[in-house]
């Protein structure tokens, strides 16, 4: 691209001045004339019948407008979900996890709907609850959800394979070769059973609805990365044809997938009409602990290889605890079974993934979707392996890892990207082959996902307007990656017209055509397409016109700077538009779809690319104490091209930082079904304070991106390898090989106790 | 959250009648613990009793041999303030270390000690430094020592209509050393799992003339922190050598019954007092060495 003006330039993200000055209108931010504030009444019980809900004194309270409970969504289909429709808007009958909301009230502000909470009466009778996979799993234990209905919304989504009278709500399996058996074929086999916490994503905005009738018209605004399919449920549940309900997503405050799918959107909707009135949900920071986590995961496993370093065999069981309420967990599931095979080269494979149901915080999307919990048992067995063999855990990765051109899985698309490049950087910037100082240790972990979505469609459209302006209609969510930014590049790029001349604009379903979502770190790579595609669309339109403008053959024409040229003739894009309508009006209107190719495959479609990077720490560890002094951290990731240097950085960074969290000291704990930390005080994430002493970063750029320019995604692998190269690091510094995760200084410590009294 | 009124008294005395004449009435400093809590609904005052325009409450002075911080000193006050660096760096050391630099910037001495949370910073540094607490009420002013003032789990020796206006903490003499050391499980802002705080006196030969070692979260989910001293650790007299240290780290591990909680289990806890202690003497000796 060395030609492009905009693609890959240091170009300001087009958001930063209003973002650093604080002038940005968040939906937090958002007054919608007349709106009332609605607050949720939560269970203080994991699992109990609701015996009596009386809301009358609640009711009767001045100012209190509407108060709902379960028994009073009638008339709709109060249920909704991704996999199944299994999750009550309000619970009816029983509810199954600490902090569900039980009732609702839409008051004129805050405080009165929060006194008229404390006015409901709930008699609950306690039922047996399952709070951990343990229990959920135990034979004859008390069931979560008796039955199942498929939403059938996602393509992928359609074959849920349930256990019937077991809390595994969804099963997943890929075989290869002769699967387990092949084990029984190599020369070393490792096993180890791995835990990986509960975590939650912390946005700084939590979520926020607002819900406004017209009529049969039903428009919401919403922090949600998923405005098309939100669009879609909401008119399930109330009956409502997709023309009639509004999804408009201004600028939201994080997500990190815990905005994906319907969440408040249909209790504030059923609010607002049963107020009469505009009704905004704001969730507290608590109460989005209560509402999404991460899956917490045990995955057994085991690894075979040959003597001379051949990775042959691997066989994995996962159980990914779902919590009340399936929401995305069997995709999840799917996909954690299906990485947890790893980037290399395999004969014979066995993967059992679970997803099992327990009376706790619904688990769902969370950026790496399943991949780091996978990528924390596979990376960790190929350092056992190396180990057990006495090479080095580089060579062994570089050896095995799947090439450009090779496949992952026979049945899906070929890797795209060459991962040898990012270990071999990542293997420098963290001084692999330097000597290394007595009690210091390195870790070095890959990270691959497949990248995009499971099947998914976009649709982006450009308005070339008749003053040479332009606007793009695309339906990603900026939730701070910056797609305004880089769509703008894409269109601007694409249109030789000056960025600033190019606008893209909210997503909002009247609007802006159909996109599937905002996750997977889809949007450059698909949105990215089907801008791309509008605006060559506008391009060759503009190509059109100017050759009868000119009078000139098509090849003499070029498009600069907002100008089309043939000579030394010009004519500018608000000439042409005028030459072409006969007037200074009309438009160019250009659209583009990104539809996938090939509908089948072992996550029921084809991967749309491979998300791939490499971590790499040094530490040291306090042998005292157990603290784990991280000195280097290094993050790689192969983004195929940069559009934008400084977000594509941002994200990876970030990513790498957010996973530094759950691998040195984030977990959300619950005792009894009771989560006791739901706060910043007690659950804490990373500052920049606690960044390593050395923190650096690299883009891989080969141009081998299946996206606009050679571009890929980026933004999920670099918290996907932080906790192995963390943990390969402890065990070289310490030789102490700890399973579970985080690495906190007790549990490091008990592993140094453990292994002086001769326990590995 | 609920409903409130806020009152800007300006004298000592108004604040007291005001906090006599709520019943749900609270003192508010920098707020950083009592606004988490009233957003959480776990304290609901309807009367907020400001402290900010009562004149003097920002003081730090030395006279006597002591030094004076008033009770809306803040914490980032305590850890740059030249002179509290020079008069008593351990203080410093210690108000450094609590949470980031915007609580620092608006939680106070008198608001920390107020709060009386286990983890503290300040807590052990004061303790350690023999502080005394001045409490303003009905009957007028009043001293109690620091490690007496925090009585329990968020429990101090404040009857009603009564305040704390500073601190009172006695200059070392010469040959004097100290050391905070905080030891977090989480990020490095987190509140400590274990917080100690050690203060010597050494001769020029090395002996031990005064030694007092203040631990938070060592006294179950008391404030109050546990202090270990020369006398009782048997090391009064003796030289400050490496068992002399040992011995006085015993001490404190013996004592410490220390809770279970996030940040830590109890056997974790008690034997990171050990090692805490141990350490953060021997930090001290090296100063009170350099400072003899």
């Amino acid at each position: 691209m060395s030609d492009a003006t905009v693609i890959g330039r240091p170009v300001q993200r087009v958001d930063a001045l209003e973002k650093v000055t604080g002038r940005a209108r968040f939906i937090s931010d958002l007054v919608v004339p007349g709106m009332l504030e609605g607050r949720i009444l939560r269970s203080p019980r994991p699992h109990a019948r609701l015996v009596h809900v009386d809301v009358r004194r609640a009711a009767a309270l001045p100012g209190v407008a509407a108060v709902l409970c379960g028994a009073d969504l009638t008339g709709i289909d109060p249920y909704y979900g991704v996999a199944y429709k299994d999750q009550p808007i309000l619970a009816i009958e029983r509810v199954r996890y600490e902090g569900e909301p039980v009732a609702a009230v839409a008051a004129s502000d805050r405080a009165v709907a929060e006194a008229a909470l404390e006015l409901i009466e709930v008699e609950y009778a306690d039922l047996p609850a399952v709070t951990s996979l343990e229990e959920a799993l135990a034979p004859g234990a008390p069931l979560v959800h008796e039955a199942y209905r498929v939403a059938g919304h996602y393509r992928d989504l359609r074959r849920l394979r349930p256990e019937p009278g077991t809390n595994i709500c969804h099963r997943y399996r890929y075989e290869r070769g002769a699967g387990v058996r092949g084990l029984a074929a190599a020369d070393v086999v490792v096993e180890d059973e791995y835990t990986f916490p509960s975590v939650q994503h912390v946005s700084l905005e939590s979520f926020v609805v607002i819900a406004r009738w017209d009529g049969d018209q039903l428009t919401v605004w919403a922090g949600t990365q998923h405005p098309f399919p939100v669009r879609k449920e909401l008119g399930e549940i109330f009956g409502l044809g997709q023309n009639q309900v509004r999804v408009v997503v201004p600028l939201i405050g994080g997500a990190f997938g815990q905005k994906c799918y319907t969440k408040l959107e249909p209790l504030a909707a059923a609010l607002a009409r049963a107020a009469g009135r505009p009704v905004r949900v704001m969730l507290s920071l608590t109460e989005a602990f209560r509402t999404l986590t991460r899956h917490p995961a045990k995955i057994r496993m085991r690894t075979g290889a040959t003597h001379d370093g051949r990775l042959v065999a691997r066989a994995v069981q996962l159980w990914m605890d779902t919590g009340a309420y399936a929401d995305v967990g069997p995709r999840v599931t799917n996909k954690a079974g299906y990485r947890s095979i790893g980037p290399y080269r395999w004969r014979d494979l066995e993967v059992d993934a679970y997803t099992v149901h327990t009376h706790r915080v619904p688990a769902g999307a969370f950026r790496g979707y399943g991949g780091p919990q996978a990528a924390w048992a596979s990376e960790s067995q190929i350092d056992r392996i190396a180990e057990a063999l006495g090479m080095d855990p580089l060579t062994l990765r570089d050896r095995n890892l799947i090439a450009k051109g090779e496949a992952y899985s026979p049945e899906d698309t070929p890797m795209d990207g060459d991962l040898r490049v990012s270990l071999r950087v990542a293997a420098d910037l963290v001084g692999w082959t330097a000597p290394r100082p007595t009690g210091r240790g390195r870790g070095i972990a890959v990270a691959l996902k497949d990248g995009g979505g499971t099947h998914t469609v976009s649709t982006g459209v450009v308005r070339l307007h008749a003053d040479g302006t332009a606007t793009v209609f695309a339906g990603s969510v900026e939730i701070g990656q910056g797609p305004r930014t880089v769509m703008a590049q894409i269109a601007s790029e694409v249109l030789a017209l000056p960025m600033q001349r190019v606008r893209v604009h909210e997503p909002d379903t009247d609007l802006t055509p159909y996109d599937q979502g905002t996750s997977a770190s889809r949007s450059t790579t698909l949105m990215g397409y089907a801008v791309h595609a509008a605006a060559g669309d506008v391009r060759a339109q503009l190509l059109e016109i100017a050759q009868r403008f000119f009078e000139a053959p098509p090849e003499i024409i070029t498009l600069k700077d907002g100008a089309a040229r043939a000579g030394n003739r010009s004519a500018t894009y608000p000439e042409l538009i005028a030459y072409h309508f006969g007037m200074p009006g009309g438009e160019l209107l250009g659209r583009g779809t990104f539809r996938p190719g090939v509908f089948e495959g072992p996550l029921g479609g084809a991967t749309a690319f491979w998300e791939g990077g490499v971590g790499a720490a040094e530490v040291e560890v306090d042998g005292e104490t157990g603290e784990l002094h991280l000195l280097v951290y290094a993050t790689v990731a192969d983004v195929g091209r940069a559009i934008n240097h400084v977000l594509c950085e941002g994200q990876d960074e970030g990513a790498a930082i957010q996973g530094l969290g759950h691998t040195l000291f984030e977990e959300l704990v619950f005792e009894g079904g009771q989560l006791l930390n739901p706060n910043l005080i007690d659950y804490r994430v990373p500052l920049m304070s606690d960044l390593p002493d050395r923190f650096s970063s690299a883009l891989v750029e080969n141009g081998d991106g299946p996206g606009p320019f050679g571009s890929k995604g980026v933004g999920e692998s670099g918290i996907i390898a932080p906790a192995p190269a963390v943990a390969a690091a402890l065990r070289q510094a310490a030789g102490v090989h700890v399973r579970n995760l985080p690495l906190t200084p007790e549990r490091v410590w008990r592993a140094l106790r453990a292994k002086a009294m001769g326990v590995d | 959250m609920h409903r409130f009124t806020v009152e800007q008294p300006t004298t000592l005395t108004d604040v007291s009648a005001l906090l006599l004449s709520h019943e749900e009435a609270r003192v508010i400093a920098g707020g950083t613990a009592l606004v988490l809590l009233m957003k959480e609904g776990l304290l609901r005052p309807t009367v907020l009793v400001a402290l900010r325009r009562v004149p003097g409450l920002d003081r730090v002075e030395t006279r006597n041999g002591t030094l004076h911080l008033g009770a809306m000193v803040t914490q980032h006050t305590v850890e740059t303030s030249p002179a509290i660096r020079r008069a008593m760096p351990l203080l410093g050391e210690a108000a450094g270390k609590v949470g980031n630099i915007r609580v620092r910037s608006v939680s106070t001495v008198g608001g920390s000690l107020s709060e009386a949370d286990y983890q503290s910073d300040l807590a052990p540094a004061l303790a350690a430094a023999a502080a005394l607490v001045e409490v303003f009420g009905p009957q007028g002013m009043r001293t109690v020592p620091v490690v007496e003032f925090l009585r329990g789990m968020y429990e101090v020796d404040l009857q009603r209509g009564e305040i704390v206006t500073g601190v009172r903490v006695p200059l070392p003499p010469p040959g004097t050393g100290a050391a905070y050391l905080k030891h977090v499980t989480g990020p490095v802002t987190d509140r400590p799992c274990v917080g100690v705080a050690a203060m010597v006196t050494m001769d020029g030969n090395g002996v031990c003339r005064a030694l007092r070692v203040a631990l938070s979260s060592a006294m179950g989910f008391s404030s109050r922190p546990l202090v270990v001293d020369a006398a009782a650790a048997g090391v009064a007299g003796h030289r400050l050598d490496d068992e002399a240290i040992a011995a006085v780290a015993e001490a404190a591990y013996t004592r410490a019954d220390p809770p279970d909680d996030l940040r830590g289990s109890a056997w974790y806890r008690k034997e990171m007092t050990r090692v805490f202690t141990r350490r953060a003497l021997a930090i001290a000796r090296t100063r009170a060495t350099a400072a003899a």
